[in-house]
């Protein structure tokens, strides 16, 4: 059963990066061109899922989109993971006031909305995929620190760490070589987990118009423009709400199904 | 000659509140010596042997003196003590089942107690090690090396950690409990290569327990500690003939099961040593 999901989320999470990866080289039609005799088609042939409100077949639209999503979630869990890590590590392992400083510094971002730092970010900056990957990825750090430093906490009280240090591992080569393997099936749950809130959240933000603006198409300004037709053509809004919604089960149930395998002593009793 | 191991007036507090748990002791261990280090568990062995390694958490304080080689460590750097561990002196942990990284081959975690002090290609190491995992009495070296920890029984598991202790050949190796978590056979088994072991290194050992009979195996002077102060020191005849401590004596007669007529109750340390409760 444990394996099921593990499958399901690797099926579901593979199946978006093979959209993303198949929209760089071929989309059904241009997700671009605005056809006005082709509007709001329902499912069907020549358009599988139909067409949006300026005749832009939206099947196209899904697999260019997947790009944006996959981006924005890569880049902002690998700096979610890059700032928090290390942090957390650090104060698992130092304890103390180093400790007691990432901790208040990550509850102070972690009561910072992510999506108020995207507003600050666009007001600043301007609306982009980056800056959706920025504040993303920010917001992202302390959840990231904590179960670092949680994770460190636990392994710090393990003999081996000791019998490291004991053998005359610095404190940097032990963290590198011991801490870190031992705490990464917490981490890549963490991850996966991280990358479907990330998901949401860029969904979020282009959907307020605070994310990649207009042309690109991406999952959450589809919702954004298939709001105007929600009476008139529901059906609209169901394929990127089922496209968010499929990604980030795929992507919880993958953060659990890691979990059990990544251990290597339940690996060894499945 | 001077003393390998010099420790004076050594005092560990730990907390915000200072709380002391060793009260100054002061002992010293000559070059090849085996001194047993015996008490109850919270007397403070296992936090002395730390302290003498420098291993103790960031919340500890140590004051005092612990010479080694003649060199002074406390107060002395992590960056500065790190060469020393695992190359001048070593450590033999009590659970073989965590003393072990499970992430890693038990060969490679050899391999890096080795690689971190002398500059060994990967194959030389390699070859090394083997040779070593031989030398505790693994059989299949190979395949063993190969092996991540959670593959090897608790004895074989002690056997890799022993190697660890002894593959730099280091002065001073201190065994913290190193068969506590073995059954009896195992531990018979792991005393043997660790007496074999240390004489082949000419190492000294520091043998912490809390077993008399295990100390008297291979130790030739035993420390008794209680609550965080020596309270006896002597050869191994001096314990057991002349023992002045009534914890001392407590412990002797736990410890000579074979003078118990059969029926009669066995001895506890209590009879002969009534703790005050302090406040």
């Amino acid at each position: 059963m444990r394996r099921a999901g593990l499958w399901i989320g690797v099926v579901l999470v593979a199946a978006v990066i093979l959209a993303a990866l198949v929209s760089l080289v071929w989309t059904p039609y241009n997700p671009l061109q605005v056809q006005p005799t082709q509007t709001l088609r329902p499912a069907g042939w020549p358009h599988l899922l139909g067409t949006d409100g300026f005749g832009i077949d939206i099947l196209s639209r899904l697999l260019v989109g997947a790009r944006t999503t996959v981006y924005v979630g890569v880049a902002a869990v690998s700096l979610a993971a890059l700032g928090g890590v290390p942090l957390g590590v650090l104060a698992g392992m130092r304890g103390g006031w180093v400790s007691e400083i990432v901790l208040r510094v990550s509850d102070i971002l972690y009561a910072f909305p992510a999506l108020l730092l995207a507003i600050l970010l666009a007001a600043a900056v301007g609306a982009s995929t980056g800056t959706a990957m920025v504040a993303i990825g920010i917001a992202s750090i302390p959840a990231f620190a904590r179960v670092a430093r949680a994770a460190t906490l636990i392994v710090m009280t393990q003999d081996y760490i000791l019998a490291a240090r004991a053998s005359g591992t610095s404190r940097w080569t032990t963290s590198v070589r011991h801490v870190l393997p031992n705490i990464a099936a917490v981490l890549g749950v963490q991850a996966s987990v991280s990358f479907g809130i990330a998901i949401l959240a860029e969904a979020a933000l282009s959907y307020l118009g605070l994310a990649t603006p207009p042309p690109t198409p991406t999952w959450g300004r589809m919702l954004h423009d298939a709001q105007t037709y929600i009476f008139t053509s529901p059906v609209q809004a169901l394929w990127p709400g089922l496209a968010i919604a499929l990604s980030v089960l795929g992507l919880n149930l993958l953060g659990d199904g890691l979990r059990d395998h990544l251990d290597p002593r339940l690996r060894e009793a499945a | 000659m001077s003393p390998l191991l010099e420790v004076t007036d050594l005092r560990v507090a730990f907390g915000r509140s200072h709380r002391e748990v060793v009260h100054g002791i002061s002992f010293a261990l000559e070059p090849g010596e085996r001194l047993g280090l015996i008490g109850e568990s919270g007397s403070g062995k296992t936090v002395t042997a730390l302290a003498v390694m420098g291993l103790l958490a960031e919340n500890a304080y140590v004051s005092g003196s612990v010479r080694v080689g003649g060199r002074e460590l406390v107060g002395l750097r992590d960056r500065d003590l790190a060469p020393l561990r695992g190359q001048a002196m070593s450590m033999v942990f009590q659970e073989p089942m965590t003393a072990l990284d499970p992430t890693m081959p038990v060969g490679r975690q050899v391999a890096e107690v080795l690689l971190l002090h002398q500059h060994l290609g990967h194959g030389v190491a390699r070859g090394r090690v083997i040779e070593v995992l031989a030398e505790v009495g693994l059989e299949d070296p190979e395949r063993v090396a190969d092996a991540y920890p959670h593959a090897l029984s608790g004895g074989q598991r002690q056997r890799v950690v022993v190697a660890m202790a002894l593959i730099n050949r280091p002065d001073l190796v201190i065994c913290d409990e190193p068969t506590t978590a073995l059954d009896v056979t195992v531990q018979a088994k792991v005393l043997n290569l660790l007496d074999a072991e240390l004489d082949a290194v000419g190492a000294s050992c520091l043998f912490i327990s809390h077993d008399l009979a295990v100390v008297s195996q291979l130790c030739e002077r035993v420390l008794v500690m209680l609550d965080g102060d020596i309270v006896e020191q002597g050869s191994l005849a001096q314990i057991f003939n002349s023992a002045t401590h009534p914890y001392t004596r407590g412990l002797v007669a736990t410890a000579r099961l074979d003078a118990v007529e059969p029926g009669e109750r066995l001895p506890t340390v209590e009879d002969y040593y009534q703790r005050q409760v302090r406040r």
